[in-house]
């Protein structure tokens, strides 16, 4: 039995090895799993490079930022499997709540409103402050976009702080932040404690954007190949189980443990239901967070080639076509495809694709399996077509860049 | 010895003139020779305000000067171990920070050489945004020491230890920096450990002690009698003996016989 150590950060979708590990699925698959719990991505970054865990759920655009060497020396890292789609929810102080007025269901409405609000408080020298959880972190990508193509711009009218989520419920309450975009179960803590108000989830910016992935370095991907892929067997197994309705309440209070994200199941569950209400007057919103279902696990090129255009748009990366091969070069469909080859798992023929093209469920061709996608829009209709990715970047708007 | 001090204070006499000139503060210039203290704090400010590019030199001027080091832990004990470890080495410059509020501000006016942070602290994520962002203002901020120096970053991460370090600093002086406090780290973690072992010895001894006294008094049996009834039946069962003591000092208190 070959022992892997997996690093992971206390958040809903560190649920794939979880339960890959505490289902006996990855012993099935001859693996030893030794979860290591931490409380900030650089750690588990570190961990990483630095050999002390083989394998992290980590933040896809840190993922890239680590493997282009934008903080430090570079340190190529492979993503073969990713662990969700979304999750994460736009929250506001109760005071910009107020200021906002009411609210309708349409999130480019409501994001014409933020980014008004956002202007007159940055103009009366009050500029919100909203916190995400890391520089390089959908997070921040996903709202940047949003208020980017609402009217403001992110670097100059508003200030992105970079608060970790245990802390965001106190940061609220101290009045030290306007408003967060983080994941769950943090958001939801923050709600419930009556100091924060939902008013976006990210699904519906980027209705399967991309959020936290499997990633190893690229060394050790080399030097232990088969079991990488028994890895990412393993976690695809564990994909069923945690969207499956009957194993919900199981899993929930799995994670709740104090070793694991140690938050009450209820906020668990109800993140694990992929169906979100974000405020009491509107529909939930659906498709919150996909973890498993429509192929979503796998390594699509052109989501890492989407990421790097907003590192690059926003002066975090280097603005050259160059880029876009590299950070495309992280994602790996070929391992995904090379561990699920003949395990009835649904494998894309593809591996990349007009991101926000699809309006309506489709069905996609694949080498096995049958598989339909569901919605993948922008909230603006824009779309990303990885073969014009410099024109793509030429196009956004000037206040949005 | 007398012509290398010579040297020094000619060149720093030198430099002193140039910063002058390229600091353009009118009250300086011309002003006899500045104080230690004045030319550290100087020299952490530049740093923290100019291009890597532009502040190599700043080493060969300030050779003789100490290295500003920040330690940030939140245990008080283990930033005391190590700050203790690099007075002993002769630093003098060390600033502990220990609290969580206002950490990127009060780093920032200190303007650290080297700043030691323990892997465990929440914080880091927040740290690194801001030297993200010092970069992208021109104030270098490298983390950990060079590439060419993986294996001594990588015991401060088995050690628990993470390192940032202006940018443009020589490696041999940080080396030493980063080597001492992974001594001390590693200590600390061993002490820790030892106390966590003898605390345990004495409350599991304790606990020994007070179902040998309810075995002695339910069955009037003397010591040596008890001691040997709680090991067999540790050994009969597989387990060890405070686990057998504790198992019958819990029933005891559920049952609620009197003592």
């Amino acid at each position: 039995m070959s022992l892997l150590r997996i690093g992971f950060l206390p958040l809903v979708d560190a649920v794939l090895p979880i339960v890959a590990h505490e289902y006996g699925l990855a012993e099935k698959q001859g693996l030893k799993l030794e979860l290591h719990r931490d409380t900030s991505w650089a750690t588990v970054r570190d961990r990483l490079i630095y050999g002390q865990t083989d394998a992290a759920h980590l933040l896809a655009p840190l993922a890239l930022a680590t493997s282009l060497g934008l903080d430090r020396p570079a340190v190529p890292l492979a993503a073969p499997f990713m662990l969700g789609l979304n999750g994460n929810t736009v929250n506001v102080s109760s005071r910009v709540a107020a200021l906002l007025g009411d609210l309708g269901g349409d999130v480019a409405e409501t994001g014409r409103t933020l980014a008004a609000l956002a202007k007159s408080e940055a103009a009366a020298g009050r500029k919100l402050r909203i916190a995400v959880v890391h520089r390089y972190s959908s997070h921040n990508y996903m709202l940047r976009y949003w208020l980017g193509a609402s009217g403001c711009n992110p670097d100059s009218d508003v200030d992105i702080v970079t608060v970790p989520p245990p802390f965001i419920a106190e940061a609220f309450a101290l009045g030290e932040i306007d408003g967060s975009c983080v994941g769950e179960p943090w958001n939801s803590v923050a709600a419930e404690r009556g100091d924060a108000v939902t008013i976006a989830a990210t699904s519906q910016l980027w209705n399967r954007g991309v959020e936290k992935l499997l990633a190893c370095r690229l060394q050790t991907l080399d030097e232990r190949r088969e079991e990488m892929i028994a890895l990412v067997r393993a976690l695809h197994a564990a994909g069923s189980i945690a969207e499956s309705r009957e194993h919900r309440d199981d899993v929930a209070e799995l994670l709740s443990r104090p070793e694991y994200v140690g938050q009450p199941a209820s906020l668990i569950a109800r993140a694990l239901s992929s169906s979100i209400a974000t405020r009491p007057d509107t529909p939930p919103v659906r498709d919150f967070l996909v973890l498993h279902r429509e192929a979503a696990n796998f390594p699509w090129r052109s989501q890492a080639m989407w990421l790097y255009s907003q590192m690059a748009r926003w002066g975090h990366a280097p603005l050259e076509a160059e880029g876009f091969v590299k950070a495309a070069a992280v994602f790996r469909p070929d391992i995904y495809r090379a561990a699920l080859a003949g395990t009835g798992a649904i494998l894309p023929n593809a591996s990349a694709k007009v991101e926000g093209a699809i309006a309506q469920p489709l069905g996609v061709g694949s080498a096995s399996g049958r598989l339909i996608m569901g919605p993948d829009r922008f909230f603006d209709g824009r779309l990303f077509d990885p073969d014009k990715a410099m024109e793509y970047l030429a196009e956004l708007s000037p206040t949005a860049r | 010895m007398n012509v290398g001090l010579t040297n020094t204070r000619k060149l720093n006499g030198f430099w002193l003139r140039r910063l002058r000139t390229r600091n353009h503060s009118p009250t300086h210039r011309g002003e006899p020779g500045r104080s230690r203290a004045e030319v550290i704090s100087w020299r952490a400010q530049f740093r923290w305000s100019c291009r890597p590019q532009d502040c190599s030199w700043l080493d060969a001027l300030t050779w003789e000067v100490p290295l500003k080091i920040a330690v940030v832990d939140e245990s008080p004990a283990r930033a005391a171990v190590i700050e203790e470890g690099l007075r002993d080495a002769g630093y003098s410059d060390i600033h502990l920070l220990l609290e969580r509020k206002a950490l990127v501000a009060r780093l920032h006016d200190l303007a650290p050489d080297v700043v030691l942070i323990n892997l465990e602290n929440p914080r880091r994520d927040v740290l690194e945004e801001s030297f993200a962002l010092s970069r992208a203002l021109s104030r270098p901020i490298a983390m950990f020491v060079d590439q060419s120096d993986e294996r001594s970053i990588s015991e401060a991460v088995d050690a628990g230890i993470s390192a940032y370090v202006v940018d443009g600093m020589r490696k041999e002086r940080i080396k030493p920096i980063l080597e001492l406090a992974v001594r001390r780290f590693n200590a600390f973690t061993r002490l820790q450990g030892e106390l966590h072992e003898a605390k345990s010895a004495l409350a599991e001894r304790k606990l020994i002690d007070r179902a040998k006294a309810l075995l002695m008094k339910k069955r009037g049996i003397d010591e040596p009698a008890a001691y040997a009834l709680l090991r067999k039946q540790a050994m009969d069962s597989g387990r060890r003996i405070g686990e057998v003591a504790d198992a019958l000092v819990t029933a005891q208190a559920l049952l609620g016989d009197d003592e």
